[in-house]
Order: C-alpha cells, then sequence, then structure tokens
C-alpha cells in the first residue's frame, strides 16, 4: 500500500451489497444524517463525510451506492465499480475499502467481498448488523474469517451509538497491507460456501417463522393486494384525521399573530406586507406541515419495516401491465415525497428504456408540495361527512386524486413502452427481514422533512409572496380609479393577460397569477392565493385573511375547485424537477417531452372535469 | 417614510434572491463586482473573501457520482456524467 502523508485525511470507501447497513454506519461516523431505509437502492449516489478518529486521525469516507456485484448492471452500481476500482475519471481510488456485510445474510454478502478481494486493494471487513446475527444463534469467528479473507473483520451495528466502536480502533491502527487476489477462476460461490462451514457455527436452529407468517398474507396473490389497498387507504385518511387539530392550532397562531401584527403597526406598506404578504401567504402554507408529516411518518415507517420491497414485488404484475418492472416501483414511491430524488432513484434500473419511462411518469405521482393545494382545495369544497360510517369523505377524495396520478402514470408508461415490457423480465428483489421501525430513526426522519419543509417555507415562500405581494399592490390605482385597486397592479394586469387561455377551464384571474410562483415549488400557489386575496379583499380581517379556506367557497364554483385539482394531479409545475430530469437524462429533448405531455394532459383534464361539473 | 424603506429593502432583497436562483451567471458577476470593489474600498479581508468564495461557481449540476459534487465545483467533469443506461 502506498504510504499516506501525514497532513492528508485517509480516504475509505464504504463498499457492500444493497441494505446491509452502509449509510447507517456512515450517519454514525460522520454524525450526518443521510437517509437510511430498510429496502436495496435507497443510496443511488455517492455520498461524503470527514471526521475523525478517536486518536485524531483524519478520514475521508465515501459511501457508495450498493451494489451486487462489481459487473455492473445499473449506473448506480457503475459508480460503485468504477470508484473503488479507481477507474473513475476525476476521482482518485480510496486508500481503504470498508466492506460492509450484513452479519445475518452471509451467504449473499461475502461474495461481493471476495470480488472486492480481486481488486488487490486494502480493505476491512465491517460485519454489520451482528447483534442481529447474534440473536439468530450465528456465532461467527471473526479472527478465522480475518484469516480466511487476508483482511481485518471487524463487528459494527450501524444502529447503535457505539456500534462503529471496534471499525474506528481499526482506523486508528497502521493501514493493512493489500490482500493477496485469488486467481481469476476461482469458484467464488465454492469459497463462501467454505468460509461459511470454517467460521460460523449456529448456537441455536434459525427461526424465520414469524416471517414467513407474516410473508405469506402480505404476499398472498389475493390478501397482499387487498393489505396494501388498505394500507394506502389508511395513510389518506390518517393524513386528514389526524393533522385536524394541529392544523386548526397552526391555523389559529397565525391568525393570532396576523391581528397583533395588524394592532401594532399604522396602516401602510409595511404593514400590508407583513399581514397581507408575509404571514398570510407563508402562514397558510405552514398550516399544512402537520398532513406532510403524518404522510412521512407513513412513507418512513413502511420503508423502515421492509414492506416496501414486498409492495414492488406484489405490484410487479401491475407494472408489467404497463410494460415496466416492479424495480420501478421504489423510485415512484420515492415520489410521492418530492420528484428529485424519485427520479435520481431511477439509477437502480437495470434497461434504459425502463429508466427513461420511470423517469417520464415519475411527476405524475402526487409530491407532498401538492398536498397543500388538495387539502386546502378539498378542505374548502368537499364536505366532511362519514362515509359508510367510518370512512372519511374529505380522505377518500385525496385517495381519489392520489389514485389518478397513479393509473395515468401506468396509462402513460403503457402508451410509451408501446408494449410489453422490455429486457428486464423477471424482477430479481433482495427481501430484507422485518424490522420494527426505530423510534429515533422516524423521529430523525421527521425533524429532518420539517426543517426541510420549513426551510423551503423561510426562502422559496416567503420571497415568493414577497414578490407577489409587491406585483399585487403596485401600481396603486389611479386618483378617482373605482374596482378593486388590485385589478390596476401588475399581478390583476397579467393575471387578466393569461385569464383568455385557462377561462375555459373556469379559472379566474387570481388563480392564473397563482400559477405563476406555483412553478418554483408548488404549494406556493397556497400562499399566492392567499395573498391575491388578501390584498384584493379590502375588508377582510387580518383573522379571514389567513384562513383562505373560507374565502375561497365565495369565490369559485365547485366546478372551478374540481378543475383546479384535476390542473394539480398532472402540471409539471415545478422547475426542480425538470432540471433533474435533464441531469439525469442529459436531454433537453426529455425535458421538453415530460413538460409538454404534462401541461397537455393537465388542460385537457381540467377541460373535461370543468365541462362535466358544470353539467351536474 | 421608514416604512417604505424597509418594504423596498425586503423587495428588492427577494428580487436579487430569485435573480440569482433564475440566473446563475448574473449572480455570480455580481458577487465578482462586490468582491473588486470591496478591494478597491479597502474593505475588511474576511468581506473580500466572503465575496469572492460566492463569486466561485457552483452550478449544482452534477450527478452525485464523484467528489466534484461534494467540492467547490459541483458538476460533472467531462465525459463521467451519468446517463440512462450507462453501465
Amino acid at each position: 500500500m502506498n504510504m499516506i502523508p501525514p497532513t492528508r485525511a485517509l480516504r475509505i470507501a464504504l463498499v457492500g451489497n444493497p441494505n446491509c447497513g452502509k449509510t447507517a454506519l456512515f450517519n454514525l461516523l460522520t454524525g450526518s444524517r443521510q437517509k437510511v431505509a430498510n429496502y436495496a437502492g435507497a443510496t443511488v449516489e455517492r455520498k461524503e463525510g470527514r471526521f475523525t478518529t478517536p486518536q485524531g486521525h483524519a478520514i475521508q469516507v465515501l459511501d457508495l451506492p450498493g451494489a451486487y456485484s462489481l459487473v455492473a448492471t445499473s449506473p448506480d452500481e457503475a459508480v460503485t465499480r468504477d470508484i473503488c476500482a479507481g477507474t473513475y475519471r476525476g476521482e482518485a481510488a480510496p486508500d481503504l475499502l470498508v466492506c460492509v456485510a450484513d452479519a445475518t445474510n452471509l451467504r449473499l454478502h461475502l461474495r461481493f467481498v471476495l470480488e472486492m478481494r480481486q481488486l488487490g486493494r486494502p480493505m476491512v471487513l465491517a460485519l454489520n448488523m451482528i447483534d442481529a446475527a447474534r440473536r439468530k444463534g450465528m456465532d461467527i469467528d471473526l479472527p478465522r474469517l480475518a484469516a480466511e479473507l487476508g483482511a481485518p473483520v471487524v463487528a459494527t451495528v450501524g444502529i447503535r451509538r457505539n456500534g462503529a466502536r471496534d471499525l474506528l480502533a481499526q482506523l486508528d491502527a497502521p493501514p493493512p497491507p493489500a490482500p493477496t487476489p485469488l486467481p481469476p477462476d476461482t469458484d467464488l460461490h465454492a469459497i463462501v460456501r467454505r468460509i461459511l462451514g470454517e467460521c460460523v457455527t449456529r448456537t441455536h436452529p434459525v427461526s424465520g417463522a414469524i416471517e414467513d407468517r407474516l410473508d405469506r398474507w402480505v404476499l398472498h396473490p389475493v390478501w397482499g393486494p387487498v393489505i396494501l389497498t388498505v394500507l394506502l387507504f389508511v395513510m389518506f385518511q390518517a393524513v386528514f384525521a389526524w393533522a385536524q387539530p394541529l392544523m386548526d392550532g397552526i391555523d389559529a397562531g397565525m391568525g393570532w399573530i396576523g391581528e397583533q401584527v395588524g394592532h401594532l403597526l399604522p396602516d401602510g406598506a409595511l404593514r400590508s406586507l407583513l399581514v397581507n404578504g408575509i404571514i398570510a401567504g407563508a402562514g397558510s402554507v405552514v398550516t399544512f406541515l402537520p398532513q406532510i408529516l403524518i404522510l412521512f411518518l407513513w412513507i418512513l415507517v413502511l420503508e423502515e419495516s421492509g414492506y416496501l420491497p414486498r409492495a414492488a414485488f406484489l405490484l410487479d404484475p401491475i407494472m408489467s401491465l404497463a410494460g415496466l418492472s416492479g424495480r420501478s416501483f421504489i423510485p415512484l414511491l420515492s415520489s410521492f415525497a418530492c420528484a428529485v430524488p424519485g427520479i435520481m432513484a431511477t439509477r437502480t434500473i437495470q434497461n434504459p428504456r425502463d429508466r427513461l419511462v420511470t423517469i417520464l411518469i415519475a411527476p405524475l405521482m402526487t409530491c407532498s408540495a401538492r398536498l397543500p393545494v388538495y387539502t386546502l382545495l378539498i378542505g374548502a369544497f368537499v364536505p366532511q361527512r362519514a362515509v359508510w360510517g367510518v370512512l372519511n369523505m374529505q380522505g377518500l377524495v385525496l385517495f381519489g386524486l392520489y389514485a389518478a396520478g397513479i393509473l395515468s402514470a401506468l396509462l402513460v408508461a403503457r402508451i410509451a413502452r408501446r408494449g410489453g415490457r422490455g429486457q428486464e423480465a423477471a424482477l430479481l428483489m433482495e427481501l430484507p427481514a422485518y424490522r420494527l421501525p426505530n423510534p429515533r430513526d422516524l423521529l430523525l426522519g421527521l425533524t429532518e422533512r420539517a426543517r426541510i419543509f420549513l426551510r423551503r417555507v423561510g426562502t422559496t415562500i416567503v420571497s415568493l409572496t414577497v414578490l407577489l405581494w409587491a406585483l399585487s399592490s403596485f401600481p396603486a390605482p389611479p386618483a378617482g380609479a373605482t374596482g378593486p385597486a388590485i385589478d390596476w397592479s401588475l399581478a390583476g394586469r397579467i393575471g387578466h393577460l393569461m385569464l383568455p387561455i385557462f377561462a375555459p377551464l373556469g379559472f379566474n384571474w387570481q388563480i392564473c397569477v397563482a400559477l405563476i410562483p406555483g412553478l418554483a415549488a408548488r404549494e406556493v400557489a397556497v400562499g399566492a392565493l392567499a395573498t391575491v386575496y388578501a390584498i384584493g379583499d379590502a375588508g377582510a380581517d387580518t383573522d379571514q385573511a389567513a384562513m383562505l379556506g373560507h374565502l375561497l367557497p365565495a369565490h369559485w364554483s365547485v366546478a372551478t375547485a374540481l378543475s383546479l385539482l384535476a390542473w394539480y394531479v398532472y402540471a409539471p409545475q415545478c422547475v426542480a424537477t425538470l432540471a433533474v430530469i435533464r441531469r439525469e437524462t442529459a436531454s433537453w429533448r426529455v425535458v421538453a417531452i415530460t413538460a409538454g405531455y404534462l401541461f397537455a394532459l393537465a388542460y385537457v383534464t381540467a377541460l373535461l372535469t370543468y365541462r362535466l361539473a358544470l353539467l351536474f | 417614510m421608514i416604512q417604505s424603506l424597509l418594504v423596498t429593502g425586503v423587495v428588492m432583497a427577494c428580487v436579487l434572491y430569485w435573480t440569482g436562483r433564475l440566473f446563475p451567471r448574473v449572480r455570480l458577476a455580481g458577487w465578482r463586482m462586490t468582491a473588486t470593489a470591496l478591494r478597491h474600498l479597502g474593505a475588511p479581508r474576511h468581506l473580500r473573501d466572503l465575496a469572492m468564495q460566492r463569486a466561485i461557481p457552483r452550478t449544482g449540476g452534477g450527478c452525485g457520482g464523484c467528489s466534484a459534487c461534494a467540492e467547490t465545483r459541483r458538476a460533472c467533469p467531462p465525459d463521467t456524467k451519468q446517463t440512462p443506461g450507462q453501465k
């Protein structure tokens, strides 16, 4: 091994099969908060962090996407292969490979470790989840395993506070020599079997009875889809039912703040900016935080429990009808949070055409930014009454909107694939062990999500509502002008200019104005509507300004509200999504196709919805 | 008067923020001009350094595949970008 200059940090790379806990270990070492989940493919890009060992050695650590083999079959695996081999342009090879292996599943993971050994680079094996292996009755002889592999072996538990103690001690020691590669034609499977026979003993027989019993229900061809539907259904019901008290609290808080500011400041531009702009605009978006957190709590629980890959397996036949494989399921599910990571997660898809089609349909999945728009309109126009005694009408409509997005995505995929699925004929996916979600991870995940949401409110949304307030307030109407002042403003004029295009959909000029800042982030449309109506409605007091839900039914028909909902199911009103499509496909053509078909779909659907709604 | 000044300041800050986000080149040029102006005015070194740091391109166009994303460039080196089907 080359000597590392004392001034330079040791570069280590965490490599291993998917879902072996690399990112959990990365977070533990660096104090980072990268996303961890109990399924293969949670990490699709290289992450980098730094930390200092107890003895003061500086370490630069790379968290690489999981790979089953160095013969890469997908773009994310290619990154791992090239970085480990030192052939990635612009990237030096790591000084030390830390091969992370799931101690409970050594039969699968050791094969990749042996492949890494063939690279002839210094390496350490971190046997992760060693506690789970011990609970399963596996006794692993670490010194003997180290001798077999020709590399040090340490035990780690990525989710425990001191779970990387042995690894840190190893990093403080002098770097190990590179192991001797095996002869090229060696049967790695045979070696794995031999090593397992010699190094692993079972203190008591493996009992997978509970998991098997669960899987008999969860993966059942009839009960499996029923369970999945019920889970999703309850999720959307919970978004409405559980969040309401918290939302009411935030709403009242915003109203109170608006009132206080209104009383404290004299009438003027500053008061209008704060009350009608920032508090009415950004405040109306903050109100939806509880709903977003409840949605994410469900997603996190499903991710951590190990249910998601099973759902992918269940949906494989349906995805197959659309010409896709179940492998597209997880990127599409990630898109429910935000299309940006969802589109990035398509790197795990091996077939290029499947990947492209998944990228094209990912924006049709209802992202969390659309939730404020949906819930505002549903709350304002759909009565809150029970259906069949137990179901909530508003939750049902929300479920319907999500379902519309999913069904449309499958239809578009079917058309785009023009026939059956491609080369990726069979779904081959590792089903992880069921795990009880760790409350700390859930809390961290929710905190992170709340932080992201509030940061967006504090930057994107506040700044846009301020600009919209300025556009809605200036220029002032000329002396002697009649009608609302906002009609004379720039925003009013822009809205009226756009009106001929959107009037057939039932949109008024205020909605047209709200569509523009919605291009930056969908939820800004809510803040924009709040600002436009707060300024336009001269008689509205500060409390009313914060309660947009009560204002809308007085200004819109139900047909208009339904039309706007239909518009939001399809319209690609997020520049970040289009930017990441450009980045992932390196093609402006794909961006143009995506934006074009989504706008066309949005326009036609909103038009049909409006016309049909007028008939009833 | 004070109200108008404050409001103008807030609105201008938002205009600059969105100009920077929508037109990164304009933002970089702005920071370069600020750095030059600070140098001519003999401003404290840390202020000049701050402006210079912000004048370094951070395009954010990287694929997350190599260290470029973690460093200041945040863009893919030539021929390394991940595209569909790249193996």
